[in-house]
Parts: C-alpha cells; structure tokens; sequence
C-alpha cells in the first residue's frame, strides 16, 4: 500500500470474479443491518500503517466495500465516514480484511454539502 | 467462544520499541456503559488475535489481544487524541505502569509513534488453547478498574444519532 501513501487515490482493484465468489456466501452482518451502515468496525484500530481495518464479514453488502468506494462505518461510538483501500487476503480467503481510511469529516457535514451543491445547480 | 485459527497464518505486527511506564494513554474513548466498554474491548481483542501475532522476542510468537490506544503525550492537549472521538460521551486513560499492574502488557506497534497495543492477555502461542470471551471480558474489566472512572470526552459533539451539531 505504499503507493496509497504517494497517490491517495490509489486503491488496490479486487477481481470482479472474487467479488462475485464472495458475494454468493456472504450474509449481511446483523449490526450493520441493524445500524443502517455499510460495514461495522472499532475507530481506534490502526493497522501498521496507521489505517483503519475491519472484516469483510463485518459488511452488509459486498459489493458496497469494495476498494475505491465510500462508506459508512457503524461503531458504538458513532458512524464514520471512510474510503476503503483495499481488501487484504493474508489471513483469509473467504474473509479477508477490509483496510479503510477513515475521513476526518462527519456523514451529516456531507450530506450538508451535498445538498447545498444540489441547490445552488438548480 | 474460541478464537478460529487463522486460515493462511496471522499476520506479524510491526513491534517498536519499548513504552515506557509514566507514559499516559487513552485506551478507549467509550460509551456511557461501562458494560458495553467491557463488551467491545473483548470483542475487539478477540478479532486482534485472529488477525495479529507479536514476536517480542526472537522465537517467541504471541497472539495479539490487542486493543489499539493512543498517546496522550506530556504538553499536549487531550482533545489532539479524543478530536477523532466526536460521538464518544466518555473516554478512559491511565498511564502504561497502570496497565502493566492489571496483567496486560503494552506494545508499542505500527509506524504512527503514539499507536500501541494493550495486550489483553499476553503470553498466549499459536497452539496454545485460547481465551474464552468470559476470560477476555475479566481482563477488559481488571483494565479498567485499574485505569479508574469513564470521564466525559472533552471533545463530545453530541450523540450518535444526532451527529448534527458537529462541524456546524
């Protein structure tokens, strides 16, 4: 993930083929369904390099954590805006980890955004 | 419960050098419940190992229970560790020497020089039985009784359902 470091838009792409083989015995995680969020996690996590990581188990839908998209990240102590960097197979095949930038900006101040931008295009 | 080995193998973390013990860190920034701060400190130390081993020693391999903290370093503010909190009501800190005498360890792990592992339980190996949740929620409550009280977050923007009144 170095190249994250020089370019932070740099994701590391995932085979469609895994996403499709990992979508088929996926079953949503019962507290992301509940929270209403994409994937669940801790926010103090920090990986080797500083970055946030859960399971891809941990998500409702497998195709909403892919490498390059946004997300929301549910946790008891609030939901997080986050990027995710890339799918880590190094422990697991069939789970891997999801390795997530959290961003330093709150769902609702981008929604806010959103919404000005959409009044002022109008 | 127990820990699922490890399909491929655990990965190694990056292990720094010691942390001293008059160091202060902020374990958690936590819910109102201390119960739950208990629940999720377990919870969290049980994922850290399916995933994470140390070596602290050449040859001597432990899984990670870790919980990741941060440093609250001497002239600085609190809110520059718990500003990345803003729905966390409570948080806990105590200094590594505190952690040590509950029967945890601290690692200092990672690139970022104010990330460390608490050790929830250390000295576990790979072939080792591991911990059962019950065994992890007594280390996370020994952790924070030793640590003292939940304090309020100085840097609390409102609850998690109403996420409105921060960055406005």
């Amino acid at each position: 993930m170095t190249g994250r470091k020089a370019n932070p838009w740099h994701v590391e792409r995932v085979d469609a083929s895994i996403v499709e083989r990992l979508t088929v015995r996926h079953r949503p995680h019962p507290e992301a369904a509940t929270m209403g969020v994409d994937i669940v996690g801790d926010p103090h996590r920090e990986n080797d390099e500083g970055l946030n990581w859960t399971l891809l188990s941990y998500s409702r839908n497998v195709a909403d954590v892919v490498p390059g998209s946004a997300v929301v990240m549910g946790s008891p102590i609030g939901q997080y805006l986050a990027k995710v960097v890339a799918w880590d197979f190094e422990v697991s095949d069939e789970d891997p980890i999801v390795v997530l930038d959290l961003l330093p900006v709150t769902p609702k101040s981008v929604e806010d955004a959103l919404a000005r931008s959409r009044t002022s295009a109008a | 419960m127990t820990v699922p080995p490890a399909a491929k193998g655990r990965k190694q973390r990056l292990v720094r050098r010691d942390a001293p013990d008059d160091l202060l860190l902020v374990i958690r920034a936590t819910p109102a419940s201390r119960a739950l701060a208990v629940e999720k400190i377990a919870e969290d130390a049980e994922l850290s190992a399916r995933i994470y081993l140390v070596e602290l020693r050449q040859g001597e391999r432990q899984l990670l229970y870790g919980v990741s903290v941060f440093a609250h370093r001497a002239g600085h503010e609190l809110t520059e560790v718990l500003d990345r909190f803003p729905f966390a009501p409570m948080f806990i800190e105590a200094p590594v020497g505190v952690i040590r005498s509950a029967g945890c360890d601290v690692i200092a792990t990672g690139e970022n020089p104010d990330h460390f592992d608490v050790q929830l339980i250390p000295g576990v190996g790979e072939r080792d039985a591991p911990p059962s949740r019950r065994e992890l929620r007594a280390a996370a409550a020994q952790l924070l009784d030793a640590a003292g009280e939940l304090r309020p977050n100085p840097s609390y923007a409102g609850g998690a359902d109403d996420q409105s009144e921060v960055n406005e």
